[in-house]
């Protein structure tokens, strides 16, 4: 009997030891993917800032000759609202350089890209 | 994974306190310390693997950021390119300029050239027959035959991928129709002049406003009239002729046709920016002498300024804007053939055809017409229009338009005259569009010649990775002074 009473209580002391084990695992891995989310938001937010970017250098194709400036506007992608800011200069007669600046309206995360655009009516004979 | 060890032991201390289970030598179960040990494994796989992810999923991010902005400095480069070789900045093309953007760099190589016929582009009506074409400016108005219907087709420069159609006429039972078109606030307008069961009625269509139909009387009007549309105080006008020195001007506002006259030997029509050659006062009484067949807009005395040149079967009558000088000239019993600007140095020149065969020549001088040798190295027996480049010369030949180039000596047949038009859709030079069937066809610039075809590889790198390799065509038409480039990817 006092056998049967032992093995009894020592069975449901493992099983509190396992649960209370597997608790604090979780609890560990939890805390990592909390290290890590951070990173994961940051990559998330430049994935749509890069999509957003895109669409709009798709927009800009051809004979798009843009004007000079500041130009700043808003988008919403995946339930986030970016900020799109684009500065517009003249590097030389005919060759504009554009900076697109796209990230989260309080200015983190942001992607640059440039690209330049050429004025072909003009000719330098 | 040493934290997952100690809670384990910890608890296993205290917990099998008086138990006699399984123990090693200092105290601490068995099954614990594997439980133990199996957690912090999953622990620090899980680490691993998240890390791993994580970074990865970082620098995969990265490269993306990377590579799209490879492609806007390829993109940069190749409009780049494309900009010095329309300006001739590049005399040497085995020695192309690297060009940097994004902390990226774009260089080319010349992998191979070679020579290439002038452009062509072709459009197609989806099956329907095409009936005419209307150059406007730098669009195109095309009239096709669809399903007992009429169909009207816009195209906007030499973009033929991108045609809109504007008016389809469901039932099209017009007995005879003509069209003229213009530039109205810079939006291209076409005139539809049609008769059906004795009713006239013009039907006005713009991309912008869509069309509005309007029934109209007139004392004349043939598949030989002349139609001329211009704009009047910002709308659209349009004259009918019969070639003779007075016109009718239809404008939609008003409600009776007004009487416009010009010198004899012309006729009145619109040019230029919305100006009108004629008089509506009346000023020129009715001359039925010289009745004109064709009327050209061009610099003819090479003064930078357009001018006006009436064609007709017996005369041909020159109108200097700029100078705003008067000269007819006509041939007794001669019969006009061919006109244009012929001769390297763009002489406006005429053949006539006195009696039934006798060629003579005529060609514009500070004096007026007089007696030349026509174009020297072309000898042909033209007829229309004419026009001229360096080395070439383009017009009609046994009712076909043809090229003569006087390097190769050789005559090259374009197409049938009949369903081609002369027009400047690129450019100042003079393109030609055909018609046959269902295809339209824009050749563009045809009197520059061939073109060279330079196939470029490019490279876009960083520091020391390659982030792209493309191979393009460039393609390079006329000359020093205008000079078009075109490019495409190659395949």
């Amino acid at each position: 009997m006092r056998g049967r009473a032992e093995m009894k209580r020592s069975f449901s002391g493992s099983i509190f030891r396992g649960l209370i084990i597997l608790s604090s695992v979780f609890l560990l891995l939890t805390l990592v993917l909390l290290l890590f989310s951070d990173s994961i938001r940051n990559v998330e937010d430049r994935k749509n800032a890069l999509l957003l970017a895109n669409q709009i250098f798709s927009t800009w194709s051809g004979s798009f000759y843009p004007e000079v400036g500041v130009y700043d506007s808003t988008a919403v992608s995946g339930g986030v609202q970016y900020g799109i800011r684009r500065i517009v200069s003249e590097v030389s007669p005919g060759i504009r350089e554009m900076h697109l600046y796209v990230g989260r309206n309080d200015g983190s995360n942001r992607i640059e890209l440039v690209r330049k655009y050429y004025d072909l009516e003009i000719r330098n004979l | 994974m040493f934290s997952g060890i100690y809670i384990a032991l910890l608890f296993d201390m205290k917990f099998s306190e008086g138990i006699k289970i399984r123990k090693i030598g200092s105290g601490v179960s068995i099954p614990a310390v594997t439980l133990a040990l199996f957690s912090s494994a999953v622990v620090m796989i899980s680490l691993v693997l998240l890390v791993n992810y994580i970074t990865g999923v970082v620098d995969r991010q990265a490269a993306l950021e990377e590579s799209v902005q490879a492609q806007l400095t390829e993109e940069s480069a190749v409009e780049g390119l494309n900009m010095d070789l329309t300006n001739s900045n590049i005399r040497n093309f085995a020695n192309i300029p690297v060009y940097s953007i994004g902390g990226l760099e774009t260089s080319f190589r010349m992998i191979g050239t070679s020579a290439v016929p002038p452009l062509e582009l072709s459009w197609r009506s989806q099956g329907s027959r095409i009936l005419s074409s209307l150059p406007v400016g730098r669009s195109i108005f095309i009239l096709s035959e669809s399903d007992g219907g009429l169909r009207i087709d816009l195209l906007t420069g030499t973009d033929v991928d991108n045609s809109v159609e504007i008016l389809l006429i469901p039932q099209w039972t017009a007995e005879q129709y003509s069209i003229a078109g213009t530039l109205c606030s810079g939006s291209p307008v076409l005139f539809l002049l049609t008769r059906t069961s004795g009713r006239e009625e013009v039907t006005i269509i713009s991309p912008g406003t869509g069309s509005e139909s309007y029934d109209i009387d007139i004392p004349f009007w043939n598949e030989s009239s002349l139609l001329s549309a211009g704009c009047i105080l910002g709308r659209p006008a349009l004259l009918i002729s019969e070639g003779r020195n007075q016109a009718q001007l239809f404008v939609p506002d008003s409600l009776k046709l007004l009487t416009v006259s010009s010198p004899p030997g012309t006729t009145p029509v619109f040019y230029g920016q919305d100006q009108l050659y004629g008089s509506m006062d009346g000023g020129y009484q009715e001359n039925v002498k010289y009745p004109v067949i064709s009327v050209l807009h061009d610099d003819f005395d090479s003064n930078g300024t357009d001018d006006l040149l009436f064609v007709g079967y017996g005369s041909l009558a020159f109108v200097s804007e700029a100078e705003g000088s008067f000269i007819l000239d006509t041939l007794p019993g001669g019969r006009l053939v061919a006109w244009g600007l012929t001769e390297r140095d763009m002489i406006l020149s005429a053949k006539w055809i006195e009696g039934t065969s006798h060629e003579r020549w005529r060609a514009l001088t500070e004096e007026g017409f007089a007696d030349s040798a026509g174009p020297e190295f072309h000898p042909f027996n033209w007829e229309g229009r004419l026009a001229s480049s360096r080395n070439s010369i383009i017009g009609s030949v046994d009712g076909i338009i043809v090229i003569a180039d006087e390097n190769s000596e050789k005559l090259i047949t374009v197409c049938n005259s009949q369903n081609a038009v002369f027009c400047q859709l690129d450019g100042e030079d003079l393109d030609l569009i055909y018609t046959d069937s269902d295809f339209l066809t824009i050749l563009l610039n045809p009197l520059d010649g061939d073109g060279l075809i330079l196939t470029l590889r490019s490279v876009t790198c960083n520091d020391d990775n390659i982030l792209s390799e493309k191979t393009w065509n460039i393609q390079i038409y006329g000359n020093i002074h205008n000079r078009r480039v075109q490019y495409e990817r190659a395949s």
